[in-house]
Protein backbone atom coordinates (compact mmCIF):
# COMPACT_ATOMS: atom_id res chain seq x y z
CA UNK A 1 0.00 0.00 0.00
CA UNK A 2 1.60 3.52 -0.90
CA UNK A 3 1.57 6.29 1.09
CA UNK A 4 -1.76 8.90 -0.28
CA UNK A 5 0.50 11.39 -1.27
CA UNK A 6 -1.66 12.73 -3.79
CA UNK A 7 -4.13 12.89 -0.68
CA UNK A 8 -1.45 14.79 1.31
CA UNK A 9 -1.05 17.16 -1.67
CA UNK A 10 -4.57 17.99 -2.41
CA UNK A 11 -5.25 18.65 1.69
CA UNK A 12 -2.02 20.91 1.38
CA UNK A 13 -3.74 22.67 -1.42
CA UNK A 14 -7.38 22.87 0.11
CA UNK A 15 -5.51 24.72 3.44
CA UNK A 16 -3.60 26.96 0.95
CA UNK A 17 -7.11 28.04 -0.87
CA UNK A 18 -8.39 28.76 2.32
CA UNK A 19 -5.66 30.93 4.05
CA UNK A 20 -5.78 32.65 1.01
CA UNK A 21 -8.98 32.27 -0.67
CA UNK A 22 -9.93 36.18 0.52
CA UNK A 23 -6.61 37.71 0.19
CA UNK A 24 -6.12 36.74 -3.06
CA UNK A 25 -9.80 35.82 -4.57
CA UNK A 26 -10.17 39.73 -5.85
CA UNK A 27 -6.65 39.43 -7.64
CA UNK A 28 -7.07 36.21 -9.51
CA UNK A 29 -10.55 36.52 -10.48
CA UNK A 30 -10.65 35.90 -14.12
CA UNK A 31 -7.10 34.24 -13.95
CA UNK A 32 -8.16 30.63 -12.10
CA UNK A 33 -6.20 28.77 -14.61
CA UNK A 34 -2.92 30.79 -13.97
CA UNK A 35 -3.18 30.89 -10.44
CA UNK A 36 -3.73 27.16 -10.06
CA UNK A 37 -0.77 26.76 -12.41
CA UNK A 38 1.39 29.41 -9.92
CA UNK A 39 0.00 27.23 -6.94
CA UNK A 40 1.66 24.17 -8.21
CA UNK A 41 4.87 25.88 -9.11
CA UNK A 42 4.58 27.09 -5.76
CA UNK A 43 3.74 24.02 -3.73
CA UNK A 44 6.77 21.83 -6.23
CA UNK A 45 9.17 24.43 -4.80
CA UNK A 46 8.77 24.05 -1.23
CA UNK A 47 8.15 27.44 -1.09
CA UNK A 48 5.46 29.06 2.21
CA UNK A 49 2.37 30.87 0.62
CA UNK A 50 3.78 34.37 1.12
CA UNK A 51 2.68 36.11 -1.68
CA UNK A 52 5.97 36.18 -3.94
CA UNK A 53 6.56 39.14 -5.98
CA UNK A 54 5.67 37.35 -9.68
CA UNK A 55 2.13 35.98 -7.85
CA UNK A 56 0.32 39.91 -7.76
CA UNK A 57 -1.00 41.22 -10.65
CA UNK A 58 0.99 44.00 -12.13
CA UNK A 59 0.11 47.04 -11.76
CA UNK A 60 -2.33 48.02 -14.82
CA UNK A 61 -1.72 44.91 -17.08
CA UNK A 62 -3.16 41.24 -16.64
CA UNK A 63 -0.90 39.89 -18.90
CA UNK A 64 1.34 37.76 -16.47
CA UNK A 65 0.75 34.81 -17.33
CA UNK A 66 4.05 33.28 -17.76
CA UNK A 67 3.59 30.27 -15.19
CA UNK A 68 3.85 27.40 -17.80
CA UNK A 69 7.64 27.79 -17.96
CA UNK A 70 9.33 26.59 -14.77
CA UNK A 71 13.03 27.90 -14.22
CA UNK A 72 15.83 25.52 -14.77
CA UNK A 73 16.50 25.83 -10.77
CA UNK A 74 13.53 24.79 -10.04
CA UNK A 75 13.59 21.77 -12.12
CA UNK A 76 16.87 20.55 -10.17
CA UNK A 77 15.00 21.46 -7.02
CA UNK A 78 12.42 19.10 -7.40
CA UNK A 79 14.80 16.14 -7.88
CA UNK A 80 14.71 14.26 -4.32
CA UNK A 81 17.58 14.41 -2.41
CA UNK A 82 19.36 11.22 -1.22
CA UNK A 83 17.34 9.24 0.57
CA UNK A 84 20.14 9.02 3.47
CA UNK A 85 19.47 13.01 4.00
CA UNK A 86 15.75 12.26 4.99
CA UNK A 87 17.31 9.69 7.62
CA UNK A 88 19.45 11.62 9.00
CA UNK A 89 17.35 15.06 9.14
CA UNK A 90 13.69 13.38 10.21
CA UNK A 91 14.58 9.49 11.48
CA UNK A 92 14.60 10.66 15.13
CA UNK A 93 12.02 12.72 15.28
CA UNK A 94 9.77 10.02 13.23
CA UNK A 95 10.65 7.44 15.73
CA UNK A 96 9.85 9.41 18.40
CA UNK A 97 6.35 10.80 17.22
CA UNK A 98 5.89 6.72 16.59
CA UNK A 99 6.80 6.04 20.51
CA UNK A 100 4.06 8.59 21.64
CA UNK A 101 1.78 7.78 19.03
CA UNK A 102 1.74 3.65 19.76
CA UNK A 103 4.19 2.82 22.50
CA UNK A 104 7.78 1.75 22.27
CA UNK A 105 7.12 -2.06 21.83
CA UNK A 106 5.63 -1.37 18.70
CA UNK A 107 7.50 1.90 17.37
CA UNK A 108 10.27 -0.46 16.03
CA UNK A 109 7.92 -2.30 13.59
CA UNK A 110 6.33 0.67 12.52
CA UNK A 111 9.55 2.70 12.20
CA UNK A 112 10.62 0.40 9.38
CA UNK A 113 7.49 -0.15 7.82
CA UNK A 114 7.31 3.63 7.91
CA UNK A 115 10.64 4.36 6.02
CA UNK A 116 10.16 0.97 3.86
CA UNK A 117 6.99 2.81 2.18
CA UNK A 118 8.98 6.13 1.93
CA UNK A 119 11.87 4.12 -0.09
CA UNK A 120 9.23 2.41 -2.13
CA UNK A 121 7.49 5.23 -3.42
CA UNK A 122 10.50 8.22 -2.98
CA UNK A 123 11.67 7.68 -7.08
CA UNK A 124 8.03 8.82 -8.08
CA UNK A 125 7.23 11.49 -5.88
CA UNK A 126 6.00 14.44 -7.69
CA UNK A 127 6.66 17.03 -5.23
CA UNK A 128 9.40 16.98 -2.90
CA UNK A 129 8.61 20.73 -1.19
CA UNK A 130 7.39 19.45 1.90
CA UNK A 131 8.80 15.77 2.77
CA UNK A 132 9.05 16.12 7.03
CA UNK A 133 5.05 16.45 5.92
CA UNK A 134 5.04 13.58 3.43
CA UNK A 135 7.26 11.54 5.97
CA UNK A 136 4.72 12.19 9.27
CA UNK A 137 2.03 11.32 7.02
CA UNK A 138 3.09 7.87 6.22
CA UNK A 139 4.28 7.49 9.86
CA UNK A 140 0.77 8.31 11.19
CA UNK A 141 -1.20 6.05 8.45
CA UNK A 142 1.72 3.34 9.87
CA UNK A 143 0.55 4.05 13.45
CA UNK A 144 -3.09 3.88 12.12
CA UNK A 145 -2.69 0.49 10.66
CA UNK A 146 -1.74 -0.55 13.96
CA UNK A 147 -4.49 0.85 16.20
CA UNK A 148 -6.49 -0.99 13.27
CA UNK A 149 -5.06 -4.12 14.42
CA UNK A 150 -5.39 -3.59 17.46
CA UNK A 151 -9.06 -3.41 17.37
CA UNK A 152 -9.25 -0.12 19.41
CA UNK A 153 -10.76 3.20 18.82
CA UNK A 154 -8.66 4.43 15.89
CA UNK A 155 -7.54 7.36 17.92
CA UNK A 156 -5.37 8.64 15.26
CA UNK A 157 -7.74 8.87 12.44
CA UNK A 158 -8.91 12.89 12.20
CA UNK A 159 -5.24 13.60 13.19
CA UNK A 160 -4.13 12.21 9.52
CA UNK A 161 -5.82 15.09 8.27
CA UNK A 162 -3.84 17.60 10.61
CA UNK A 163 -0.30 15.73 9.71
CA UNK A 164 -1.05 15.95 6.59
CA UNK A 165 -1.51 19.86 6.55
CA UNK A 166 0.70 20.62 9.77
CA UNK A 167 3.64 22.21 9.06
CA UNK A 168 6.71 21.13 11.03
CA UNK A 169 6.19 20.25 13.97
CA UNK A 170 5.73 23.18 16.30
CA UNK A 171 7.92 22.46 19.12
CA UNK A 172 10.88 22.26 17.70
CA UNK A 173 14.27 23.40 19.56
CA UNK A 174 16.72 25.49 17.73
CA UNK A 175 18.11 23.12 15.93
CA UNK A 176 14.91 21.91 14.61
CA UNK A 177 14.57 18.59 16.30
CA UNK A 178 12.73 17.50 19.19
CA UNK A 179 14.70 16.92 22.21
CA UNK A 180 14.61 12.60 23.07
CA UNK A 181 13.76 14.38 27.05
CA UNK A 182 10.54 15.81 25.78
CA UNK A 183 9.74 12.41 23.67
CA UNK A 184 10.15 10.91 26.82
CA UNK A 185 8.39 13.41 28.78
CA UNK A 186 5.50 12.97 26.94
CA UNK A 187 5.01 8.90 26.74
CA UNK A 188 5.17 9.15 30.55
CA UNK A 189 1.75 11.26 30.10
CA UNK A 190 -1.32 9.60 31.24
CA UNK A 191 -2.62 8.22 27.96
CA UNK A 192 -5.69 10.48 27.30
CA UNK A 193 -3.66 13.15 28.27
CA UNK A 194 -0.82 11.92 25.92
CA UNK A 195 -2.97 11.74 23.16
CA UNK A 196 -4.32 15.09 23.42
CA UNK A 197 -1.13 16.92 23.77
CA UNK A 198 0.33 15.01 20.26
CA UNK A 199 -2.67 15.58 18.47
CA UNK A 200 -2.99 19.14 19.76
CA UNK A 201 0.96 20.04 19.53
CA UNK A 202 2.74 17.80 17.80
CA UNK A 203 -0.30 17.43 14.80
CA UNK A 204 -1.67 20.88 15.23
CA UNK A 205 -5.27 19.55 15.74
CA UNK A 206 -7.69 22.04 17.01
CA UNK A 207 -9.68 21.20 20.20
CA UNK A 208 -12.83 20.35 18.25
CA UNK A 209 -10.71 18.00 15.99
CA UNK A 210 -8.65 16.89 19.48
CA UNK A 211 -12.42 15.81 21.13
CA UNK A 212 -13.97 14.18 17.75
CA UNK A 213 -10.65 12.05 17.39
CA UNK A 214 -11.10 11.32 21.38
CA UNK A 215 -14.77 10.98 21.20
CA UNK A 216 -14.70 13.42 24.44
CA UNK A 217 -16.42 16.96 24.70
CA UNK A 218 -13.60 20.00 23.24
CA UNK A 219 -13.59 20.79 27.39
CA UNK A 220 -12.25 17.67 28.18
CA UNK A 221 -9.91 17.89 25.31
CA UNK A 222 -8.58 21.43 26.63
CA UNK A 223 -8.76 19.78 29.95
CA UNK A 224 -6.31 16.92 29.15
CA UNK A 225 -4.26 19.07 26.90
CA UNK A 226 -3.74 21.49 29.93
CA UNK A 227 -3.35 18.86 32.36
CA UNK A 228 -0.72 17.40 30.13
CA UNK A 229 1.19 20.40 29.77
CA UNK A 230 1.04 21.24 32.78
CA UNK A 231 2.63 18.38 34.44
CA UNK A 232 5.46 18.09 30.97
CA UNK A 233 6.32 21.51 32.83
CA UNK A 234 5.90 20.81 36.50
CA UNK A 235 7.45 17.44 36.48
CA UNK A 236 10.03 17.33 33.51
CA UNK A 237 10.43 21.11 33.40
CA UNK A 238 9.46 21.39 29.74
CA UNK A 239 8.06 24.68 28.88
CA UNK A 240 5.64 24.73 25.54
CA UNK A 241 4.25 27.32 24.14
CA UNK A 242 0.97 27.15 23.24
CA UNK B 1 15.73 7.10 25.38
CA UNK B 2 17.00 4.79 22.84
CA UNK B 3 17.18 6.11 19.58
CA UNK B 4 15.57 4.72 16.41
CA UNK B 5 16.68 1.49 15.03
CA UNK B 6 19.33 1.09 12.35
CA UNK B 7 17.33 0.10 9.21
CA UNK B 8 20.44 -0.68 7.32
CA UNK B 9 19.75 -4.55 6.92
CA UNK B 10 16.13 -3.75 6.37
CA UNK B 11 16.91 -1.98 3.70
CA UNK B 12 19.08 -4.54 1.83
CA UNK B 13 16.76 -6.97 2.34
CA UNK B 14 13.86 -5.07 0.90
CA UNK B 15 15.92 -5.25 -2.58
CA UNK B 16 14.82 -1.10 -2.97
CA UNK B 17 18.34 0.42 -2.31
CA UNK B 18 19.56 0.90 -5.11
CA UNK B 19 23.09 2.71 -4.42
CA UNK B 20 24.85 2.23 -0.94
CA UNK B 21 27.60 3.97 -0.20
CA UNK B 22 30.30 4.71 2.55
CA UNK B 23 32.44 7.27 3.02
CA UNK B 24 36.23 5.34 3.76
CA UNK B 25 39.74 6.65 5.39
CA UNK B 26 42.22 5.67 2.83
CA UNK B 27 46.64 6.59 2.94
CA UNK B 28 45.08 8.93 -0.42
CA UNK B 29 42.49 10.47 2.24
CA UNK B 30 38.96 10.33 2.63
CA UNK B 31 37.01 8.72 -0.37
CA UNK B 32 33.59 8.11 -0.97
CA UNK B 33 32.97 4.85 -2.50
CA UNK B 34 29.03 3.74 -4.18
CA UNK B 35 27.76 0.54 -5.07
CA UNK B 36 24.55 -0.59 -7.28
CA UNK B 37 23.52 -4.27 -7.58
CA UNK B 38 25.44 -4.77 -10.66
CA UNK B 39 29.11 -2.76 -9.27
CA UNK B 40 31.36 -0.11 -7.93
CA UNK B 41 29.77 2.53 -9.61
CA UNK B 42 31.80 5.73 -7.99
CA UNK B 43 34.80 6.30 -6.02
CA UNK B 44 35.60 10.06 -5.51
CA UNK B 45 38.29 12.02 -3.28
CA UNK B 46 36.24 14.02 -1.10
CA UNK B 47 37.63 16.80 1.65
CA UNK B 48 34.98 18.04 3.05
CA UNK B 49 31.07 17.27 3.77
CA UNK B 50 29.91 19.47 1.51
CA UNK B 51 31.88 17.36 -1.29
CA UNK B 52 29.84 14.04 0.15
CA UNK B 53 26.41 15.97 -0.26
CA UNK B 54 28.12 17.05 -3.70
CA UNK B 55 28.49 13.83 -5.23
CA UNK B 56 25.63 12.06 -3.30
CA UNK B 57 23.13 14.41 -5.25
CA UNK B 58 25.17 13.76 -8.38
CA UNK B 59 24.26 10.29 -7.69
CA UNK B 60 20.57 10.81 -6.82
CA UNK B 61 19.82 12.82 -10.01
CA UNK B 62 21.98 10.38 -12.34
CA UNK B 63 20.89 6.97 -10.99
CA UNK B 64 18.19 7.23 -8.16
CA UNK B 65 17.14 8.88 -4.75
CA UNK B 66 17.21 5.69 -3.65
CA UNK B 67 20.67 5.93 -2.04
CA UNK B 68 21.67 4.44 1.62
CA UNK B 69 24.46 4.44 3.47
CA UNK B 70 25.54 0.99 3.99
CA UNK B 71 29.14 0.39 4.65
CA UNK B 72 28.50 -3.22 4.63
CA UNK B 73 27.57 -2.86 1.02
CA UNK B 74 31.18 -1.57 0.13
CA UNK B 75 33.19 -4.39 1.78
CA UNK B 76 34.72 -6.24 -0.72
CA UNK B 77 35.87 -2.73 -2.71
CA UNK B 78 37.68 -1.35 0.67
CA UNK B 79 39.29 -4.41 1.22
CA UNK B 80 40.66 -4.71 -2.60
CA UNK B 81 41.54 -0.93 -2.35
CA UNK B 82 43.30 -1.28 1.00
CA UNK B 83 45.24 -4.16 -0.90
CA UNK B 84 46.08 -2.06 -3.42
CA UNK B 85 47.21 0.61 -0.91
CA UNK B 86 49.56 -1.54 1.02
CA UNK B 87 50.99 -2.97 -2.30
CA UNK B 88 49.33 -6.62 -2.23
CA UNK B 89 47.10 -6.44 -5.49
CA UNK B 90 48.08 -5.37 -8.77
CA UNK B 91 44.37 -5.80 -10.48
CA UNK B 92 40.72 -5.42 -8.51
CA UNK B 93 38.56 -8.24 -9.27
CA UNK B 94 35.24 -6.72 -8.14
CA UNK B 95 32.74 -5.96 -10.44
CA UNK B 96 32.13 -2.03 -11.93
CA UNK B 97 29.08 -0.33 -12.98
CA UNK B 98 29.98 2.51 -16.08
CA UNK B 99 26.77 3.91 -15.45
CA UNK B 100 28.05 7.46 -14.49
CA UNK B 101 30.43 7.40 -17.39
CA UNK B 102 29.57 9.04 -20.46
CA UNK B 103 28.78 7.50 -24.00
CA UNK B 104 30.84 7.82 -27.14
CA UNK B 105 34.21 8.35 -27.17
CA UNK B 106 34.47 9.33 -23.47
CA UNK B 107 33.69 5.70 -21.95
CA UNK B 108 35.66 3.72 -24.92
CA UNK B 109 38.70 6.61 -23.48
CA UNK B 110 37.95 5.01 -19.93
CA UNK B 111 37.88 1.04 -21.18
CA UNK B 112 40.68 1.28 -22.63
CA UNK B 113 42.33 2.91 -19.48
CA UNK B 114 41.26 0.08 -17.44
CA UNK B 115 43.34 -2.19 -19.53
CA UNK B 116 46.62 -0.36 -18.87
CA UNK B 117 48.41 -3.30 -16.52
CA UNK B 118 49.84 -2.31 -12.89
CA UNK B 119 53.49 -0.37 -13.32
CA UNK B 120 53.06 0.72 -17.00
CA UNK B 121 52.00 4.24 -17.98
CA UNK B 122 50.95 4.97 -21.57
CA UNK B 123 50.53 9.02 -23.04
CA UNK B 124 47.62 11.25 -23.68
CA UNK B 125 47.74 10.22 -27.29
CA UNK B 126 48.50 6.88 -27.30
CA UNK B 127 45.38 6.43 -25.14
CA UNK B 128 43.38 8.68 -27.54
CA UNK B 129 44.50 6.75 -30.46
CA UNK B 130 43.81 3.25 -28.39
CA UNK B 131 39.89 5.17 -27.92
CA UNK B 132 39.62 5.63 -31.81
CA UNK B 133 41.11 9.01 -32.84
CA UNK B 134 44.72 10.00 -31.88
CA UNK B 135 44.33 13.61 -32.62
CA UNK B 136 41.77 14.09 -29.55
CA UNK B 137 44.41 13.82 -26.90
CA UNK B 138 42.73 16.99 -25.12
CA UNK B 139 39.56 15.51 -25.32
CA UNK B 140 40.87 12.13 -23.99
CA UNK B 141 42.02 14.33 -20.85
CA UNK B 142 38.50 15.79 -20.50
CA UNK B 143 37.47 11.81 -20.76
CA UNK B 144 39.94 11.14 -17.86
CA UNK B 145 39.14 13.82 -15.77
CA UNK B 146 35.48 13.21 -15.44
CA UNK B 147 36.38 9.06 -14.25
CA UNK B 148 34.01 8.38 -12.38
CA UNK B 149 36.05 4.77 -10.91
CA UNK B 150 39.17 6.92 -10.20
CA UNK B 151 42.09 4.33 -8.93
CA UNK B 152 40.10 1.21 -10.30
CA UNK B 153 40.06 2.71 -13.95
CA UNK B 154 43.64 3.49 -13.58
CA UNK B 155 43.53 7.19 -15.30
CA UNK B 156 46.61 8.26 -13.14
CA UNK B 157 48.47 5.32 -15.47
CA UNK B 158 47.96 8.06 -18.51
CA UNK B 159 51.02 10.85 -18.45
CA UNK B 160 52.06 13.83 -20.87
CA UNK B 161 54.36 12.31 -23.91
CA UNK B 162 57.69 14.64 -22.48
CA UNK B 163 57.42 12.64 -18.95
CA UNK B 164 55.39 15.13 -17.11
CA UNK B 165 52.40 14.01 -14.74
CA UNK B 166 49.27 15.87 -16.72
CA UNK B 167 46.23 16.29 -14.52
CA UNK B 168 44.48 14.49 -11.80
CA UNK B 169 40.84 14.72 -10.16
CA UNK B 170 42.42 14.18 -6.89
CA UNK B 171 45.76 16.51 -7.04
CA UNK B 172 48.61 15.92 -9.05
CA UNK B 173 50.05 14.62 -5.74
CA UNK B 174 47.29 11.66 -5.31
CA UNK B 175 48.66 10.79 -8.71
CA UNK B 176 52.20 10.89 -7.58
CA UNK B 177 51.28 8.74 -4.62
CA UNK B 178 49.42 6.39 -6.73
CA UNK B 179 52.60 6.06 -9.57
CA UNK B 180 55.03 5.63 -6.32
CA UNK B 181 52.49 2.96 -5.00
CA UNK B 182 53.54 1.32 -8.56
CA UNK B 183 56.64 1.76 -8.56
CA UNK B 184 56.44 3.95 -12.12
CA UNK B 185 57.77 6.60 -9.38
CA UNK B 186 60.52 6.46 -6.77
CA UNK B 187 59.67 8.45 -3.93
CA UNK B 188 60.61 11.93 -3.82
CA UNK B 189 60.57 11.86 -7.41
CA UNK B 190 59.96 15.39 -8.66
CA UNK B 191 58.32 14.56 -12.06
Amino acid sequence: MLPPFGAHAGAHAGAHAGAHAGAHAGAHAGRARGARVRAHVRRARGMRCGCAASDRPAAGSARLDLTMSVPARSIAWMTPPPFQRLLDDHGRDVYGFLVASVGRADAEDCYQETWLAALRAYPTLAHTGNLRGWLFTIAAHKALDLQRRRQRTPLLLAALDAAATAPAAQCQRADGRLSEDLWAAICGLAPKQRAAVVLRHLLDADYATVAATMAISEAAARRNVHEGLKRLREEHGVEWST
Amino acid sequence: MSGPPDLTEAFARSGLMDVAYAVEDSPLGRLLLATTATGLVCVQYVRTESDVEAALELIARRLSPRVLRAPSRLEAPRRELDEFFAGRRREFAIALDFALVKTGFTRRVLEQTSLIPFGETVSYREIAGRSGNDRAYRAAGTALGSNPLPIVVPCHRVLHANGGLGGYTGGLQIKRRLLEIEGVLKHGDAA
